[in-house]
């Protein structure tokens, strides 16, 4: 048993296996045994059967044999000779069949006897054959005519002695007489003697009453001596049947005796057949009840070796599943069950120790998790100030991102408040100087139509020359004090158009710069958006990650997500940043363009205004002469007319100039104050960021963190 | 390889990763560990089949890139992004059009037609179709498309 529990299972099944095959092997080699022993018994059994069915045929026969010989009185003598010719030689086949069949060398003896006896039987027929044809030749058919003759005489004689009595004896006599000579048997012989004996009787009675006292002796002796002439007759025929009589008897009880030991041979052979038979199929039954009782115990015992281990393994796991993780599995054999306890223990071991592991970093990664969403919802209020912890797990580099997302837009941020200060600032410089310059316009065109006044005025006094001539020297005088008015304007509105012309160009460089900073806030808003981008990358390779984590990740999938959300949002603020410096640039642009043509503009009008200029210094020359010249005053009044004329053309298209420059700044206030207002967004979305003071601090102007929208100048 | 875990039936497990590759929409199981890189650099293979773009380094892990546009009679625009199906050290990387996105197959609904002239290695790795939000989306079995683009260098 020890060495059994030793065992392994695959031994265990083998040995069931061989100690199965064997018992079967066992199981068959009894089987052909007991097989081929009832075969040769049911051979034995059936020679036996067919050799008492030979015997009894060979006794039919032989009873056939007896029936003819007993009918050879009734037949010719050939025809009982074929007869009894061919029962020989069928009685002869079955004697020679039995002969075969007979096992035995006292049955072959038997047999031996019997052939022999059957020989002196057909000799012995042979012999009353030719008895009864000796009989039934005609000398013995005359001699017995001649007896019967001699018995009809005796009868008549008897018959005349009157007596009944005698007379039926006798014909009784003669009737047993006859047959005798027709059947010569010993009865027949018996009957003749006791009639002969009544006959006798009745002659002595009536011999007594003397009713034939002469006749009786003869009579009687007449009577013995036919009869014993008949019966000598049928003497040597009535000794072959008696002697045939003798050997049908001892013909039937050989038959009767072989047909005997026929049947004690086969009850015997059935006999032992049967005892064979029990005696193999008690050693099969045996042989199958124990290869029946080995196979069940070997199962039994390697079902025990299974199932008894999978148990206190199955008992073992619950109480794991229950929580008792020091229950192990007790190794008590050495087969392949023992190797899985052994597994399973170090399985536990391994697993227990694991989940210990991974429960510690899983509360771990939750900490960092919960610190980190914590630290995400702080920047989510626009706190770009906090800083997420950065742990050693997998959140680090999440943290990191964040934090590098952080602190790069928050530097951007930065950036983008001072580059927005530095446009607040000169978008309100450029107010102050659109202020100025619409002011000086103003004046000028003030200017000018005081300037177009006086020379519609000189025009008006020039024409009147030739019929005023008498009022010449006032109005020459008049003239050269409008004049100098004039000169004295237009040279004012020379200087203010070419002040004009200074600003809008400073304006104009300005403008330019804040199209070169705006381009580099297009730079860093694309550098945001770069980061954006890979934080969002970041981020879905940290979703997926967390959701083939199963269900440990579902935590950090939601913080994956929030981060791919945020910096979604990061992305879109700074797509809408870019839109709105792209705005800038346009709007940028146009004012430059515009500027350009303005200048241009100015640039014109302070040619104009300047040959005005010169005009007025002609036309004081002219009225400085007009007083010495008087007399010629007449004469040329007409051209000077004509001259005031042109002069207040050309004051006309001053003024409309002058017009166009004040429309012309007009829309570059607008502007301005678009950009301005743009300005002024740009710094209300940025100062929605809480940003760190460090950073704040480097500002170039060191400012306050957030900007404090400038109030409109206008 | 990474093993796929299904997490049951439960509207949760019917959401999957769905990537596009020539307009084709894929999906791969949720539970699947997955990467996607932007313009990584691809060491490319001498003498290698068209369909295999490279090697790229994933924290010291070799991995296959496989491009299955011309498999697809798909024009390649950019080699930009790789989406990486399975862990490092057991995957392999697919060029695809974008970014991947979640595709929630619980919204699934009638409509759903396989495309026509859909080549045979890709037709023979889909094991379900979905028609969702007016996109038909193909469940494919990424190791059995993997093996048949490995089975083609030889």
């Amino acid at each position: 048993m020890n060495i059994f529990s030793k065992m392994r299972i695959t031994h265990k099944i083998i040995a069931l296996m061989v100690g199965l095959v064997v018992g079967f092997i066992a199981i068959g080699v009894t089987y052909y045994i007991q097989v081929n022993i009832s075969d040769a018994a049911r051979n034995k059994e059936k020679d036996a059967f067919i050799y008492q069915q030979k015997l009894s045929e060979l006794k039919q026969l032989e009873l056939n044999l007896r029936f003819q010989s007993n009918e050879i009185e009734n037949q010719s003598s050939n025809s009982a000779r074929d007869r009894i010719s061919a029962l020989n030689a069928a009685l002869s086949v079955k004697i020679n069949e039995a002969k075969g069949l007979a096992k035995s060398s006292e049955s072959l003896k038997n047999i031996g006897v019997f052939q022999m006896q059957l020989g002196e039987y057909n000799n012995t027929l042979n012999t009353k054959i030719e008895a009864l044809t000796s009989i039934r030749s005609e000398q013995t058919v005359s001699t017995r005519s001649e007896i019967e003759t001699a018995f009809r005489s005796i009868q008549s004689q008897i018959d005349k002695l009157g007596s009944i009595n005698i007379s039926t004896n006798f014909a009784v006599l003669r009737e047993s007489i006859t047959d005798y000579l027709n059947l010569s048997t010993e009865v027949n012989r018996a009957r003749i003697e006791d009639n002969m004996a009544i006959v006798n009787e009745s002659f002595a009675i009536e011999e007594t009453l003397d009713l034939i006292p002469t006749k009786r002796v003869e009579l009687l002796q007449n009577v013995e001596i036919l009869s014993g002439r008949a019966l000598a007759l049928v003497d040597e025929l009535y000794e072959i049947n008696a002697n045939l009589n003798q050997q049908q008897g001892e013909l039937e009880a050989l038959v009767n005796g072989l047909i005997e030991q026929a049947e004690a041979a086969l009850a015997a052979s059935v006999e032992k057949a049967s005892e064979v038979n029990q005696a193999t199929q008690a050693a099969v039954t045996a042989i199958i009840f124990f290869v029946a009782m080995g196979a069940a115990i070997g199962i039994y015992l390697i079902y025990k070796s299974i199932v008894f281990p999978m148990a206190h393994m199955q008992n073992v796991i619950g109480k794991i599943n229950r929580g008792k993780t020091k229950a192990r599995v007790k190794v008590l054999s050495n087969d392949e069950l023992a190797d899985l306890g052994i597994a399973f223990n170090t399985l536990f071991d391994e697993r227990i120790q694991q989940l210990e592991t991974q429960s510690k970093e899983n509360e771990r990664l939750n900490n960092s998790i919960i610190a980190l969403i914590q630290a995400l919802g702080a920047i989510a209020k626009k706190d770009l100030t906090v800083k997420v912890p950065v742990s050693s797990d997998i959140t680090g580099t999440i943290s990191d991102a964040v934090n590098l997302l952080t602190s790069e837009t928050a530097n951007t941020l930065h950036e983008v408040k001072a580059v927005s200060r530095e446009v607040n600032e000169t978008s309100g410089i450029l107010q102050d100087q659109s202020g100025r310059v619409m002011q000086i316009a103003e004046s000028e065109r003030m200017q000018v139509i005081a300037t177009s006044k006086a020379l519609r005025v000189l025009a008006t006094a020039m024409t009147e020359v030739a019929n005023q001539s008498e009022q010449a020297d006032k109005s020459a005088s008049a003239a050269i004090e409008s004049t100098q008015h004039a000169k004295k304007a237009v040279g004012e509105t020379v200087a203010g158009i070419r002040t004009i012309r200074e600003t809008i160009s400073e304006t104009e460089k300005r403008t330019k710069r804040l199209g070169d900073r705006s381009q580099e806030i297009s730079g860093i808003v694309n550098l945001i958006n770069t980061i954006a981008e890979r934080t969002h990358i970041l981020a879905l390779n940290a979703s997926m990650h967390a959701a083939s984590a199963g269900e440990a990740g579902k935590g950090f999938a939601v913080v994956a997500e929030e981060v791919q959300r945020l910096a979604e949002s990061a992305r879109q603020s700074t797509d809408e940043i870019s839109a709105m410096v792209n705005n800038m640039r346009v709007e940028t642009s146009d004012t430059v363009n515009i500027m350009n043509k303005l200048i241009s503009q100015v640039a014109e009008g302070s040619k104009l205004a300047e040959r005005s200029g010169k005009e007025m210094e002609v036309t004081e020359n002219a009225t400085r002469e007009l007083v010495s010249i008087v007399k010629r005053i007449a004469t040329e009044a007409v051209q000077q007319a004509s001259i005031a004329n042109r002069v207040n053309d050309r004051a006309t298209i001053i003024r409309n100039f002058t017009d166009k420059t004040e429309k012309q700044l007009k829309e570059q206030k607008v502007y301005t104050d678009n950009l301005r207002k743009y300005a002024e967004a740009l710094v209300d979305r940025v100062n929605v960021f809480k940003l760190p003071q460090d950073n704040v601090a480097s500002t170039p102007d060191g400012s306050a963190s957030n900007i404090s929208p400038i109030k409109s100048a206008v | 390889m990474a093993n796929a875990v299904d997490e049951g039936e439960s509207s949760q497990s019917k959401r999957r990763f769905g990537f596009v590759i020539g307009g084709i929409g894929l999906l791969v199981p949720r539970s699947l560990f997955c990467e996607y890189f932007v313009d990584e650099h691809i060491s490319p293979l001498p003498n290698a089949p068209s369909h295999v773009e490279g090697l790229i380094n994933v924290r010291g892990n070799i991995v296959p890139v496989y491009s299955i546009y011309n498999l697809l009679e798909r024009k390649k625009t950019h080699a930009r992004f790789i989406y990486l199906i399975g862990t490092p050290e057991d995957g392999a990387a697919l060029i695809v059009d974008g970014k991947p996105t979640t595709v929630d197959c619980s919204n699934h609904t009638a409509g759903y037609r396989q495309p026509e002239n859909l080549p045979q290695l890709l037709a023979t790795c889909i094991d379900a179709g979905y028609f969702v939000e007016g996109k038909t989306w193909l469940s494919i079995n990424h190791e059995q498309l993997f093996t048949k683009l490995a089975a083609r260098i030889h």
